[in-house]
């Protein structure tokens, strides 16, 4: 059939539903007459139902990432195999259970001699008593004389802790560890009223909240300059949300590779970002690093 | 992190969570995906099928599922679990792929278990629905035997899944910027003439003339009818 613009807009007009009853029954009525007629409308549907799915599997294709980038698929197909559909058979359970019980008695037995010998709470109670003065495994954290009496322990143990502060300041690696914590929840940008009426803004947002998860895992797993080339590509983002939140963790990505005075600098964009939910943390932490 | 479970808002109302996959909400979407995949995925890989081949075919599906759902071709069911439908599909449409492989000679449809493997009267068609079982072999020669469950001979149409991600997909990014732009806000988006005729800077007659061009290129340059 020759598509000529009037039926091009007729049938369009139709499939969104537009028209008044009558006008909509005259149009049915010559589906019905002319077959290939009916044959363009279906194919226009078809052709934008396959324009949607094709948007609908490019959304789900950054849904992957999404939920891979924050733990909530797994990570492989052996772990799939192994989390949905392969529970362990009963007869290899039982098999391995006298193994288990073995191993477990063990690290019960490691808890509990680390527990009465090398626990902090402990580690005092031992200074205190006159029979133990030599550890009985060398205390890699302290420099403790083989040979002295029960008071110059508890003297060495007492002091020795404040001087080590005041010498040397917390390291980029410490700092990172009581400062680095997972991303809360991000929340959406759009509207509950008015779902998916924008894909493309969708799609971007989707884009962005995916790379800060993903500059996270690998800051998380050490790779902190990859964290940072990741990040970085959030400069831009629209969502400010997103660019607080990256704009913190490059400030990490930063003290992890120990460049303090770019950290610095990064830290303190984030104090005077009002909207910044890290601005407290990045007070104290800049008070630290100084 | 985990405690992010995109489905804790579902677990109580199934037709909630249809009514929100309806509605486009993202929630929604990133729940489906999630159980799907872990109920799908399996499937496939168990069955000789790659890790990428698996989860292309659950994205097509899934994306296919979903254009139902928001046209009103899928409606919800009370007492059928929405992903239980969707596996339902997606395990005919593995089981559609596996004739494109035969194909290639990737793997053996037969139908009866136990009859001569070189038999070529083995080597059927899916659509005949007498398939009861596929043999894919390795490359070092080991067989792997594959029954094909039942319950899954109802009709489906891999056609269209090939329609939309390859011919369709193909010919559209072979279209010009602008008229890839006019035919995504209009077909996609809904977008109404006034709004792309300010987009682009154009009268709102100049833009009807320009979408049922670009329409009309679309589907006669590349054989769409």
């Amino acid at each position: 059939m020759e598509l000529s613009e009037n039926t091009f807009f007729e049938i369009h007009e139709y499939l969104k539903g537009n028209g008044n009853p009558a006008a909509r029954a005259d149009f049915e009525q010559r589906l019905r007459q002319d077959p290939e007629l009916a044959q363009e409308v279906r194919l226009q549907k078809r052709i934008q139902s396959g324009l949607r799915a094709n948007e609908l599997k490019k959304m789900f294709g950054q849904i992957h990432e999404q939920l891979l980038s924050e733990g909530l698929l797994p990570a492989n197909h052996e772990e799939t195999k192994h989390t949905a559909t392969k529970p362990l058979p009963v007869s290899t359970s039982r098999k391995l259970w006298p193994y288990t019980a073995a191993a477990a008695s063990v690290v019960l037995a490691i808890g509990i001699t680390w527990f009465f010998y090398w626990s902090p709470r402990s580690r005092s109670h031992i200074a205190t008593r006159s029979d133990r003065q030599v550890p009985m495994v060398a205390d890699s954290m302290s420099v403790t004389p083989k040979a002295t009496s029960p008071a110059t322990d508890k003297q060495t143990a007492h002091q020795s802790l404040p001087k080590r502060q005041k010498v040397s300041p917390p390291s980029a690696e410490t700092l990172f560890a009581s400062y680095f914590s997972q991303p809360g929840a991000l929340e959406s940008p759009f509207s509950r009223e008015k779902y998916g009426l924008s894909p493309a803004a969708l799609t971007q947002w989707r884009t962005d909240t995916a790379t800060v998860f993903r500059g996270v895992r690998l800051l998380e797993e050490g790779h902190a300059a990859s964290a940072l080339e990741e990040l970085g590509k959030l400069e831009n983002s629209r969502y400010q949300e997103l660019k607080s939140n990256a704009a913190w963790y490059i400030a990490l990505a930063l003290l992890r590779l120990d460049q303090r005075e770019k950290c610095r600098g990064q830290l303190n964009g984030i104090v005077t970002d009002n909207a910044s939910p890290y601005r407290e943390r990045a007070r104290r932490l800049l008070e630290q690093l100084d | 992190m985990t405690s992010n479970d995109p489905c804790k808002a579902y677990r109580q109302s199934e037709s909630r969570f249809y009514q929100e996959l309806r509605d486009g909400a993202e929630q929604a979407f990133a729940c489906l995906y999630q159980q799907t995949y872990r109920q799908c995925i399996p499937y496939a890989l168990e069955r000789g099928t790659g890790q990428d081949d698996a989860r292309d075919l659950l994205q097509d599906c899934l994306a296919i599922f979903v254009d139902k759902i928001r046209d009103g071709s899928y409606v919800y069911q009370e007492g059928v679990q929405i992903t239980t439908y969707f596996y339902r599909i997606y395990i005919n449409q593995w089981k559609k792929s596996l004739e494109s492989r035969s194909r290639k000679k990737e793997v053996r449809l037969e139908i009866n278990p136990g009859t001569d493997d070189d038999d070529p009267e083995n080597s059927v068609s899916m659509a005949s629905n007498s398939v009861s079982r596929a043999v894919f072999t390795g490359e070092d020669g080991d067989e792997q035997i594959i029954d094909i469950p039942e319950q899954v001979l109802e009709a489906y149409d891999d056609d269209e899944r090939n329609w939309i991600f390859k011919k369709l997909h193909r010919a559209f990014g072979l279209l010009a910027e602008d008229c890839r732009k006019m035919l995504h806000w209009f077909y996609v988006e809904d977008r109404s003439l006034r709004e792309i005729a300010t987009e682009l800077g154009m009268t709102e007659n100049s833009a009807t003339v320009k979408r049922f061009k670009c329409a009309k290129y679309l589907k006669d340059k590349f054989h769409l009818g």
